[in-house]
Parts: C-alpha cells; sequence; structure tokens
C-alpha cells in the first residue's frame, strides 16, 4: 500500500509536471531524504513515529504550492493556484501572451482585472483597446471607459462618447458634463478621428455607422469572451484529467485529506 | 529582533541561501535547519519551498550541486556557492548597505513620534 509520504510526493510530483522522468526521480529522492531526516529529528524529540511524520509533512509545506514552485517555464501553463507564466498563462494570476484570470496581464488579456494590449475584463487597462467594466486604453469600451476614444455609460477621453461624457470633445447624443470644444471650434483632426470612429451621431449617416461600430465591440467582445472562455475551459479540463489519471484529486481539493 | 515581514523576505530567499553556503557545501535538509535556526519565519510557506529556489539558483549558476554518498550509503545532493553566486551575494550586499544607509538618514530625520516604538510585553 502506498505510504502517507509516497502520496505526499506523488501530489508534489503529479503538480510539478517536471515531464523529465530522470528530474523527478531526482527531485522525489531529495525531498523524501528531506522529509526522513525530519522525522527522524521530530522522533529524537519524543513525537511517536505516525504523528512525527506527518508533522514534517505538514513542515514541508503544502504539495500543491511547492508542486506549482517547481513546475518548469512552460508553452502552456495551467494552474488552479498561484501565477501561471506562459506563452498561454491560465491561472488566478497569469502573465503571458495570452493571459487568463484573476489577475491577467498579457498581449492579450482577459481577466477580473486585465492589462494588455488588448484587455478584457471587469477592470481593463490596455494599450490599444480595453473593454470592460472599467476600461481604460488608447480605445476604451466599457461602463466606465476612459482613453484617447472612449465609448461607454460613462466615457472621459480626448473623444468621448457615451450615455454621460466628458472630454476634449464630446460629440454626438447623450448628457454631455463637459466638453471643451464645441462642433465649431473642434480642430479638423477631431473632426476625422470622429469620422473615423463614426462617433457623432447627431451627423446625418453617422447614427448608422456608429451603431455599426457599438454593434461589432459588442459581437467582438462576445467572440473574444467565448474563445478565451472555450480555451481557459478547455485546458483546465485537460489539467484536471492528467491529475486524475495520475490518481491525483484536482487541485483545490483539502490537501491534508492525502 | 522584530520578525521581518514576509514580502521583506520573499525577495531575498536567494541572498540568505548564498550567505549560508559561503559557510561551506550544504543539502537540503541541513540548509533548512541552519537557515530556520538563524532567520525564523524565512520559510514560513514550508520548508520544501526551499527546493524550487535551489533548483532556479543552480539553473542560473549561482549554485553548483554534486551528488555525494551519506555513510548509509544513500545519495545526497550538495550545493555550493558558484564564482557567479559570490558575485552575486557581493552585489546584493552592497546593494543593502546603500539602502541601509538611505534608511538610517530617513530614519534620523523622522520626528520622534514616528519613530519606532519597542514592543512592551
Amino acid at each position: 500500500m502506498e505510504s502517507i509520504l509516497d502520496r505526499y510526493l506523488n501530489r508534489v510530483l503529479a503538480v510539478a509536471d517536471l515531464r523529465e522522468p530522470a528530474r523527478e526521480s531526482q527531485v522525489r529522492q531529495e525531498l523524501r531524504d528531506h522529509l526522513e531526516q525530519k522525522t527522524e529529528a521530530l522522533r529524537a524529540e519524543g513525537y511517536p513515529e505516525a504523528e512525527a511524520l506527518l508533522k514534517a509533512i505538514e513542515t514541508h509545506g503544502n504539495p500543491v504550492v511547492i508542486g506549482y514552485r517547481l513546475r518548469p517555464w512552460r508553452l502552456i501553463d495551467v494552474r488552479m493556484q498561484g501565477t501561471a507564466r506562459g506563452v498561454i498563462a491560465i491561472g488566478p494570476r497569469a502573465y503571458g501572451v495570452v493571459a487568463i484570470g484573476g489577475l491577467a496581464i498579457g498581449l492579450v488579456a482577459m481577466g477580473g482585472a486585465a492589462i494588455g494590449l488588448l484587455a478584457f475584463g471587469g477592470f481593463s487597462l490596455a494599450l490599444l483597446l480595453a473593454v470592460g467594466g472599467l476600461a481604460g486604453g488608447l480605445f476604451a469600451y466599457g461602463g466606465l471607459a476612459v482613453g484617447a476614444v472612449a465609448l461607454g455609460g460613462f466615457a472621459i477621453g480626448v473623444i468621448a462618447c457615451g450615455g454621460s461624457a466628458l472630454g476634449l470633445w464630446v460629440p454626438g447624443a447623450g448628457q454631455v458634463l463637459w466638453s471643451y470644444f464645441t462642433d465649431q471650434t473642434a480642430p479638423q483632426w477631431l473632426h476625422h478621428l470622429t469620422s473615423l470612429f463614426s462617433l457623432d451621431v447627431s451627423m446625418p449617416g453617422q447614427r448608422q455607422s456608429f451603431m455599426r461600430l457599438t454593434n461589432l465591440m459588442v459581437w467582438l467582445n462576445f467572440v473574444l469572451l467565448g474563445l478565451m472562455l472555450s480555451l481557459q475551459l478547455g485546458l483546465m479540463r485537460r489539467e484536471r484529467k492528467r491529475l486524475q489519471s495520475l490518481g491525483q484529486q484536482p487541485v483545490g481539493a483539502d490537501w491534508c485529506s492525502l | 529582533m522584530p520578525q521581518l515581514a514576509k514580502k521583506t523576505l520573499d525577495g531575498n530567499v536567494e541572498t540568505i541561501i548564498l550567505a549560508t553556503l559561503l559557510e561551506g557545501p550544504n543539502y537540503g535538509y541541513a540548509l533548512v535547519k541552519d537557515i530556520n535556526e538563524k532567520h525564523a519565519g524565512l520559510l514560513a510557506l514550508g520548508e520544501g519551498t526551499i527546493y524550487p529556489v535551489l533548483y532556479r539558483m543552480e539553473e542560473k549558476g549561482l549554485l553548483l550541486a554534486e551528488t555525494r554518498q551519506t555513510p548509509a550509503g544513500r545519495e545526497r545532493k550538495y550545493y555550493r556557492i558558484a564564482p557567479a553566486g559570490r558575485k552575486a551575494l557581493a552585489e546584493n550586499m552592497q546593494q543593502w548597505a546603500a539602502l541601509t544607509q538611505v534608511m538610517e538618514t530617513i530614519r534620523k530625520s523622522l520626528p520622534p513620534q514616528t519613530k519606532p516604538v519597542p514592543k512592551t510585553a
């Protein structure tokens, strides 16, 4: 029967996913050596054998935390705890080209708080396009949008357009809280930009274009969110299956139930 | 001595390992024991968290590792500080010395009521 020490080490190494048998064997040997020496030391202090082993395992640390810390860098990194780093990174905190997580930082980032070139999330900050409840970026679209071009329920920007808006120029309909320029005083480049994005819904022909733009944003949001969510769910399912195939409970289960 | 905050310690685990290994090559368990005696609380997340740090330092060339036989005939991995590790340690110490100096200047310039008060039992 598998000992509790083996179960602990199996858990650490299943999460670590080292992918090199020689390396895995060396790490297992080193951790086992540590735990056996610790158990011996605790027995010398007066702990009964079984209790000494449990105490040694407890002081060694959560196998999931250690396993994830042992995990080498990889292209696709999916974690249920800690920080994921990879080309595609998925985890509570994720840093990658495509990052999905509670806090996601990447070229394309999606999450509770997302920071990137393109960012989608509750709070999103992007160099190019930010979409979210609170969105900040060159082009921001959201409940509260702040950006060079901001579109949203409440928009603040160089060009701000929305339910309530304030900015250098607030073209079109909605409640204008403050606008530095008026239609007459706005410089030509602002007019060009506004036409480019069809933001001035009061202008003939632009209302339809504006609606097309907002529809496009909504669809883009849906498609990207759908893709990212599918990717996230698919990869997390794969990780769960991998752990199960190694006889491990999915990460997140109580580690004390070894 | 006041308990150091985890975030202060986290960034300096490598430096502490390097400094500990200056005393000579050592293996994981003995290293942890040594660190726990000198710097209580450093491995608050568990003694096993030292191994990912050791492997990372080995990969970075800060540490060299070799396998030795124990008296019981088992293999044990010993770590020793590499030349790059000595250099990194010296640089870190310089940084700390400079930071300490800055903090000391700030501390001296603080009005009396903002200076830390020793805790009473």
